[in-house]
């Protein structure tokens, strides 16, 4: 094989290196965060709902891989080969653009292809970036691509034979393939205008799409320019707040893994890091540890989340740390609640992580059939499949159990009931139940401390604490209380 | 050609009923469709059949309905072939069917205990409008009023997120099952309480001076003259314990009544006494009477004082109403007495035949909806009478019922399959007013209500579609409202 065979392959190479490269080394928790996103079931109902709207092929495809996102590399890797597949499928239409002995028609193609894939890369980095919009392109561009060998039919009834087929190709692509029928109709046009010919296939698409994009808009309920772009090519974010979102999520993704301390020395090894959610996480992780007065003068701007209300505009990430602290606090209620909102606010309402929650805090409260409700959910994703399993009653380890139960030990068991999301309610109702719960105390005597309540705080300590911290001695040193020690 | 003959020979060599020997074990059928009476114009009831414990699924399913082959399915849902489901069910009206249930599982083919369909010769109104929403009441995301022909799966949304924006929209309430006079709530800004007579929506502003909300729970008279409203200050409120969840009570409320041709409101101190609750209002069929749910506003509104909140079912003679006889000050009947049964009264909804009242208990409050033990009950108007729902109700919540025009079915939101997402729920009540095993509304796809995360919530039967859509409802709400007196 020549150099001259090789380059072009090799260049794509490059390219798909360097793409997973970047992905998996810049925004590999975007992938995790898309990934719990969504909850992809093998259930005859579940895939009969992608029906309902267009680009059900693309939107199937798309959250099929996405749920592998779940495992390390994988998001990177998938995407590199979506956008590859896409750059293949458009270089082969950019190709049957160019008369056969064109002198550009090899390298001219590829390096559109390029461009192409390189912006569809470009338009995925966010965090509600959707796997359909790339399967949505190369659907469009693979339907121009079938359609163009029906050039190759000749008849006498080819003039109108043409533009009929590409009509009906038109319709099938947007119920197949959705904002697709934009590619197919762009390249089609391109086609005419690169041969000289006049596109009367793409003119008759475009009547076809303005005369139906009206009633085909009011059928899916959705305006017409959603309904053109559905189901979104992308979205263009800006690289350095995207740079700032993937740390937040890193730290998220961490922290919701399990792994505090590598939260812990992230916060603490990177000042630029510090923002109101990565405080809020750095507390729920340093609080796993019982260190959270000790690390509170750390805090660049601290946020407990002890002062949150959440409602209809409360930002995604805030009511997902909120769902964290209650949990961590061990309010299964209001853990509930939050979840529930954050679920019911996210992007498709059927986040698998909020799920997986939902039943742990049923399993905590001891409400075995709507734990079952979730598990049972998750028990139809082949991704969760063992988790679910593993958290059924009856099939748990030991130490889930254990956990559990240490969690149960948590709990309010004093019956009230409270009008608000007041957190200093909810931790003073927590630790009247269980004096033994240090986290929550951690938490309403510093939330005492930010808010600069030194009466709160002395009342708080005394009938809660007595609890031995620097901070808290510091605190009762300025309010004239001497401890023990002193 | 292989494929049909493999089909073919599979079909053939799967057992009759009765050929495996005494069935005992009871089919892991859900939804739970054995032994139940069902109205000849019910779509087909597909279920599937739950994992063995030991996890094995079924591979292939026949049901069969007084020996003749029903359904054949492959893995562990029934589908019925629709006009095979009318056509069986048409045949067997006023019949008792026994059908068995046949599945294949690894280890070769099993009969499970053979179940009744007793095909009512009542029909079911054929609409059902209900919201879809979370189970977290308090905060809403793109809500639907949606309408179900429960004659087959067609679905259409007549209040839409989608068309008229991300606002809250609730209780959609037909005028005694009248798809012609009906009225539901957009909340938000540019919203109002939207009156449908005959698919023309009039936006109305049900606020009056001195009132302490806009109309909240209401009913209409028999005429459709007149609805009967509660405005209610209602206070969202969490408990503590977990599994508890939600507790939803009123500070403040009281009844009124509006007359919408004369766009005017009827007020009745009895109905609106200072220290007193007053809910839940609706008329009799005759017009005569207003029901609605009342209690002693408690000292405190802390848990002790919402457990001691016992809403009475009482009744007013319509006419006694101060606006049509100045100076009338008869006291309201007691009908159901919630000091002395020991429960609280929610949702009184009348017979369309005026021969029974249904009505919500629990053991304190206003919000049945979170209390798992709120069960249905049933009063004989003719006595006053109570007769018991055993049949239809569940160990957890059961409530928020309405009629069929023919008053022979009920549907209610029941959240007895997981304590959290209510489902509607339909149960025949005979001439005595006794009630059947109540079963849940059909679905296309068996796992349906597996995977939904979203509360069917006031489910209410109507005799024939809405004659509005969604977008005539965004039309009407660009409308200015209709102010009342």
């Amino acid at each position: 094989m020549t150099l001259k065979k090789l380059i072009r392959p090799l260049l794509l190479g490059v390219w798909a290196v360097t793409c997973f490269c970047l992905f998996q080394g810049k925004f590999k928790f975007h992938f995790y965060f898309i990934e719990q996103n969504q909850l992809f079931l093998f259930s005859g109902d579940y895939l009969s709902e992608f029906f309902r709207n267009p680009a059900w092929l693309s939107r199937m495809a798309g959250g099929f891989f996405q749920q592998f996102y779940h495992y390390p590399c994988a998001g990177a890797a998938i995407l590199t080969l979506s956008l590859l597949l896409m750059g293949h499928v458009c270089m082969a239409a950019f190709t049957e653009l160019f008369p056969e002995r064109s002198r550009v028609r090899g390298w001219l193609p590829f390096a559109l292809a390029i461009i192409c894939m390189t912006v569809e890369a470009r338009l995925y980095i966010y965090e509600n970036a959707q796997l359909s919009a790339i399967f949505s392109i190369s659907g469009g561009v693979a339907v121009w691509l079938a359609c163009d060998r029906a050039r190759d039919i000749k008849t006498k009834a080819s003039a109108w034979l043409h533009p009929a087929i590409f009509l009906a190709a038109l319709c099938a692509c947007f119920w197949l393939f959705g904002f697709g029928i934009l590619s197919m109709l762009l390249i089609e046009l391109l086609y005419g205008l690169f041969n000289r010919k006049f596109p009367c296939s793409a003119m008759a698409g475009i009547a076809l799409i303005a005369c139906a994009a009206v009633p085909v808009s009011t059928r899916y309920r959705m305006s017409v320019k959603d309904t053109l772009l559905y189901p979104g090519p992308g979205k263009w974010i800006k690289y350095e707040p995207a740079l700032k979102v993937e740390n937040m999520l890193k730290f998220y993704q961490l922290y919701c893994r399990g792994d505090y301390k590598p939260v812990i020395s992230l916060y603490e090894g990177n000042p630029d890091s510090r923002i109101q959610e990565t405080s809020f996480i750095y507390a729920l992780s340093v609080s796993q540890y019982g260190m959270l007065p000790d690390k509170l003068q750390k805090m660049k701007q601290p946020q407990l989340g002890t002062t949150i209300h959440i409602g209809g505009n409360t930002p995604m990430m805030v009511s997902r740390l909120m769902v964290e602290l209650y949990w961590l606090i061990g309010d299964m209620t209001y853990a509930e609640r939050v979840c529930m909102h954050t679920n019911n606010f996210s992007l498709v309402k059927r986040s698998a992580y909020l799920i997986q929650k939902l039943a742990e805090i049923n399993l905590v409260s001891e409400d075995w059939d709507a734990a079952e409700k979730y598990l049972r959910m998750l028990r139809k994703s082949p991704v969760y499949r063992s988790w679910a399993r593993a958290h059924t009653p009856g099939q748990m380890s030991a130490e889930t159990e254990k956990f559990l139960a240490a969690k149960r030990r948590m709990l309010n068991t004093a019956g009230t009931v409270r009008t608000g999301d007041n957190c200093r309610t909810i931790l003073t109702g927590l630790l009247d139940s269980n004096r033994g719960n240090v986290i929550a105390l951690d938490y309403l005597l510093c939330s005492d401390i930010i808010a600069g309540d030194k009466d709160s705080f002395v009342q708080d300590w005394r009938k809660y604490g007595p609890r031995d911290k620097a901070l808290y001695g510091q605190m009762l040193e300025a309010a004239g209380i001497k401890t023990k020690k002193q | 050609m292989a494929c049909v003959l493999a089909v073919a020979v599979a079909n053939a060599c799967s057992p009759a009923p009765g050929s495996l020997g005494a069935a005992e074990e009871q089919a892991p059928m859900y939804p739970d469709y054995t032994d139940i009476t069902i109205p000849a114009n019910i779509a087909p009831l597909n279920f599937l059949l739950r994992d063995t414990d030991g996890g094995e699924r079924a591979k292939r399913i026949r049901v069969y309905a007084d020996g003749g082959k029903l359904a054949s399915a492959r893995g562990n849902g029934v589908q019925f072939g629709e006009r095979t489901w009318k056509k069986v069910l048409e045949k067997n009206v006023g019949r008792e069917m026994e059908v068995a249930v046949l599945a294949k599982y690894k280890g070769g083919w099993k009969e499970f205990r053979h179940f009744s369909w007793t095909v009512s010769a009542d029909r079911v109104d054929p609409y059902l409008t209900y919201r879809l929403i979370e189970p977290d009441y308090e905060v809403f995301n793109e809500i639907v009023l949606q309408q179900r022909c429960v004659e087959n799966f067609e679905t259409d949304n007549f209040s839409d997120y989608k068309v008229i924006g991300n606002k809250c929209m609730n209780c959609h309430c037909y005028s005694w099952q009248n798809p012609d006079t009906s009225m539901f709530y957009v909340r938000g800004e540019g919203g109002g309480a939207m009156l449908n007579t005959g698919g023309k929506l009039r936006k109305l502003a049900l606020k009056g001076e001195g009132m302490i909300s806009g109309s909240v729970y209401f009913g209409f008279s028999p005429s459709g003259r007149y609805i009967v409203f509660s405005t209610n200050h209602i206070i969202p409120s969490y408990h503590s314990s977990a599994g508890k969840r939600m507790e939803v009570y009123d500070d403040a409320s009281d009844v009124y009544v509006a007359d919408l041709e004369e766009n005017k409101f009827i007020r009745d101190n009895r109905l609106a006494a200072p220290d007193v609750l007053e809910t839940f209002p609706c008329f009799s069929p005759d017009g005569k009477y207003v029901y609605y749910c009342t209690a002693d506003k408690p000292d405190t509104l802390d848990l002790a004082g919402i457990e001691g909140l016992k809403y009475s079912l009482c009744r007013l003679p319509f006419g006694s109403l101060a606006d049509f006889a100045a100076g009338a000050a008869e006291a309201a009947d007691t009908v159901y007495n919630a000091r002395i049964e020991g429960h609280s009264v929610c949702h009184p909804r009348i017979s369309p035949d005026g021969s029974f009242l249904c009505f919500s208990i629990a053991d304190f409050g206003t919000f049945p909806l979170w209390h798992s033990e709120s069960d249905l009950l049933m009063m004989n108007l003719s006595d006053f009478s109570l007769i018991p729902m055993t049949a239809a109700n569940s160990p957890k919540s059961d409530t928020y019922h309405s009629w069929s025009s023919n008053s022979r079915w009920l549907v209610f939101a029941s959240k007895r399959d997981d304590g959290v997402y209510g489902k509607p729920y339909f149960t025949h009540v005979d001439a005595d007013g006794n009630c059947s095993k109540a079963f849940v509304l059909p679905q296309k796809h068996p796992d349906f209500y597996d995977n939904f995360l979203r509360s069917y919530n006031a489910p209410e039967l109507g005799t024939g579609p809405l004659p509005f859509s969604a977008f005539d409802l965004k039309e009407a709400l660009n409308s200015a409202p209709e102010k009342f007196e």
